[in-house]
This record gives structure tokens, sequence and C-alpha cells, in this order.
């Protein structure tokens, strides 16, 4: 099957996002916050005795958001549009030359400094370095939380190192999620992402200014 | 599964072939489960010890207010002498002190934990176990929660009825007045508020205490 797309986009606005990205997107995010919520309620001291007898039901709820959280933008991807996964998996893979400059650069504060910066494709370095991050996490996340739920069944020595690397994975995740959040909310040109990855269009100027190469080969 | 022509803008061909494009996603992403995996190993080295902040309480349901006046510990069951002691009585039996760490199967350690209790094997002194007896039942007293252990288990030289920790009685959360601690077992085999010892011949079933009717091993040690 396929996603209806769209029929007429505005001239100044390019597609970037198509509606299986989107919600593979979301549905990720959704989970993923879920999975949070659940897993702060057991963490947190007073919510932990509070949930009392329940704790187990839900520690089993967090373990299947979890696991949701990274199936379900497979299956859309896989029953949906396989090649454009693979078109995005490939697309994140290989940097050039401008995506290494960039990417360092903006380890040195070029773009909050707004210094010049080398053309981008449709996803910028940071981008790319985000979902090779998220993807790494979610695989960890998948791991760690699987012993954890054997556990009665595993030495106690993997198991606390199980959780050990759990709530590291979930401290640098909610590090990440807010400054995904912030940068898509605070820059103009995060705003117009996030509007892309809602409505699947961004405006021309900022596809012209953040994403020049990805541009000039819709453009040209 | 789509097929034919994409309309897709990313099927457009670039206009000018890429400058020394490398493979960085999946070497970083390669890289990243490399780190993964270290964590999982030397983490806790990394990290000095896995032990929390304080002492996560974990229980299935709510603490039972704990009265002096009125509370009874009873050792019943395939004993030849059932006993009823009030915690007075219980407190002055012969009392063992003792360090061990305490070890949730969460995977949290808290590190040497100070309890003072009586053992079980001193209990049984009192009580005269019947010989036909196999397993120990521990009867929580928030009325949800029992435990067991096989006689060999419950006669480990440290595993202790404790009514204090780190040199203060229990609190509240911890099991006033009363837990059982079974060290080298994951801690859902040391029952809070026990007010009941039983003793009973349970066969090669054993006894499938709380956790155990929920899939955990009877046997827990780690």
């Amino acid at each position: 099957m396929t996603f209806p797309e769209h029929k007429s986009d505005p001239p100044e606005r390019l597609r970037r996002f198509a509606l299986v990205e989107r919600l593979a997107h979301w549905t990720y995010a959704t989970f993923f916050l879920v999975a949070l919520a659940l897993g702060l309620l057991m963490w947190i001291p007073k919510t932990r005795v509070w949930l009392s007898g329940s704790r187990q039901q839900v520690s089993h709820l967090h373990g299947g958001m979890g696991l949701l959280m990274v199936v379900v933008p497979l299956l859309l991807f896989l029953f949906t549009d396989r090649r454009r996964l693979a078109k995005n998996v490939h697309e994140i893979d290989l940097w050039d030359r401008d995506d290494r400059v960039w990417f360092w650069r903006a380890l040195r504060g070029y773009t909050v400094l707004r210094r010049e910066m080398p053309p981008q494709g449709r996803f910028n370095a940071g981008q790319k370095a985000n979902a090779i991050v998220v993807a790494a996490m979610a695989l960890g996340f998948v791991v760690t939380g699987s012993l954890l739920l054997a556990a009665p069944r595993l030495p106690a020595w993997l198991v606390s190192r199980a959780l050990l690397l759990h709530q590291i994975l979930a401290i640098a995740a909610v590090a990440l999620f807010v400054g995904h959040l912030l940068h898509a909310l605070s820059t103009s040109h995060g705003r117009d992402s996030l509007r892309a990855m809602t409505g699947g269009t961004m405006s021309e100027s900022v596809a012209r200014e953040r994403h020049e190469k990805w541009w000039r080969r819709q453009r040209g | 599964m789509t097929g034919g022509q994409s309309r897709y803008e990313f099927d457009a061909a670039p206009l000018e072939p890429p400058l020394g494009e490398k493979h960085i996603g999946r070497r970083a992403f390669l890289g990243l489960m490399g780190a993964g995996l270290l964590a999982l190993f030397f983490g806790p080295e990394l990290f000095s010890r896995v032990s929390p902040a304080s002492f996560p309480i974990n229980s299935v349901a709510n603490a039972p207010v704990f009265d002096a006046a009125s509370w009874r510990l009873k050792v019943d069951g395939l004993v030849r002498r059932p006993l009823n002691l009030s915690f007075a009585d219980f407190t002055a039996l012969p009392q063992i002190n003792e360090t061990k760490d305490f070890t949730c199967v969460e995977g949290w350690t808290v590190p040497g934990v100070r309890w003072k209790g009586v053992t079980l094997r001193e209990l049984m002194n009192r009580a005269d176990m019947d010989p036909r007896a196999t397993h120990f039942v521990f009867h929580s007293g928030d009325g949800v929660y029992t435990d067991s252990l096989t006689i060999a288990e419950a006669f480990g030289s440290s595993v202790v009825l404790a009514h204090e920790m780190n040199g203060q009685p229990l609190t509240s959360d911890h099991g006033q007045p009363l837990r059982l601690v079974v060290p080298g077992s994951y801690g859902y085999k040391s029952v809070k508020w026990v007010v009941r010892v039983e003793l009973i011949a349970a066969g090669s079933g054993g006894y499938q205490g709380y956790w155990e009717q929920q899939g955990y091993p009877a046997q827990a040690e780690f």
C-alpha cells in the first residue's frame, strides 16, 4: 500500500517529508514520551511507592511502549515505502566533505554565531548525527530494556549493568529531546522544519538558505 | 509496496558529484554500539559502584500500621510448639548483627546494609520443627505478599528476621517491625512486615509466593 500524497503544494514551498516519514517521526516521538512518563513514574521515589502493586504492570507497559517506539516506525516504512526508508538510511549514512566541514563548524559554534556554513542536502550534518544517535539509542533501549524485563532469570552483574546503561541512555535521550525541541521552536528555520514535519513542506527561502544542495536539485 | 517511478524530490540527480563521500553514518552507529557494549560491561567499574542515593522502596500493597502492644509474630504449621510472640518477646531472643549488600531484581544494589535480628534456626530451637517440613512460608501483614524458602536456604547463616536496619528500628516503608533478609538472593525474597512464619511440606512443586505466581523463579540466588 501507499499513503495518499500531496496533490498540489503551494509554489513557494517545497515538499520535504512524505507522509510515511512524518508518521514514523510522530509515532516514535509519541511512544518515546509515553515510555518516558511511565519510566519516570517508576523512578521517582514518591510515584514509585504510589504505584505499589501496579508497578509490575507499569513496567511491562513501559517495555511495550519502548518496543513499539522502534517497531511501529519500521513497519510503517516496510509496509508502505521500503524504498524511501533505504534512501533515508543512505542519505544519513553518506557524509560528503561539506557535511563533515558543516559538522565540525557547528561543534565550534558557527551556526550560533551565524558564520558561513557549507551547503547542505535534504538533511544537514546535524540532523544526520541526530538520526544516528537516536537510532543507536533506540537499539540500546531495546537491548537493555529486554535484559531488565528478563531480570529474575539473569545474573545480578548483568542486570545491574543493564540498569545503569538504561538510565544513562534515558538521561541522554531526554537531553537530546529537549535540545531537539528547543531548536525546533526557538529559530525560524527550526519552526519551518517543524512545519515540514507536520505538513510535509518547507519554505523556499529556508530550503535555499539551509539546504542549498537539495534546493538546487529541486529547482535545477 | 510502491512500484514504478517515485514522485519524491530525492530522486532528482545531484547537479554535481559530491566530494569525498564517506560512510560516516554506519561507522558512527557501529561506534556507538561499541561504546554501549563497553558501558554495559565496564560501566559499573567506571562509575565505581552501582548504588542508589537512597534505599528504593518496593511494595505491592500499603504498609500495615504497627502497634507494638497488639502486634504478634505467629510461628505455626509443621512445628511441635507453635509460637505467638510479642515484639518484646522477639527482641528478647538472641540477636545477630550482620552487614550485607541488598540487591533488587531491578538491578540496583544498596551496599553494606547493617541488619540486626534473629536467625530462623534460633526461632526453630524454640518452635521445634517437624521433620516433615520442607519450606518456610513468610506471610506479610499487608495481607497480600508471601514468599518461601526451603529449609536449607532458611538455615543459611546470614538469613535473618530483622527488626533494625543501620542501627535504627525498621521504618514502616522497610517492613516495620520485622522483615526477612536473605542475602545472596534478590530482594523479592526478603518479605516485609512479617507477621507469620509457617512451616509446610510443599513437596517437589515448592510454594508459589506473590512473585512466583507472576513468573519469577522460586530460587532467587544471584
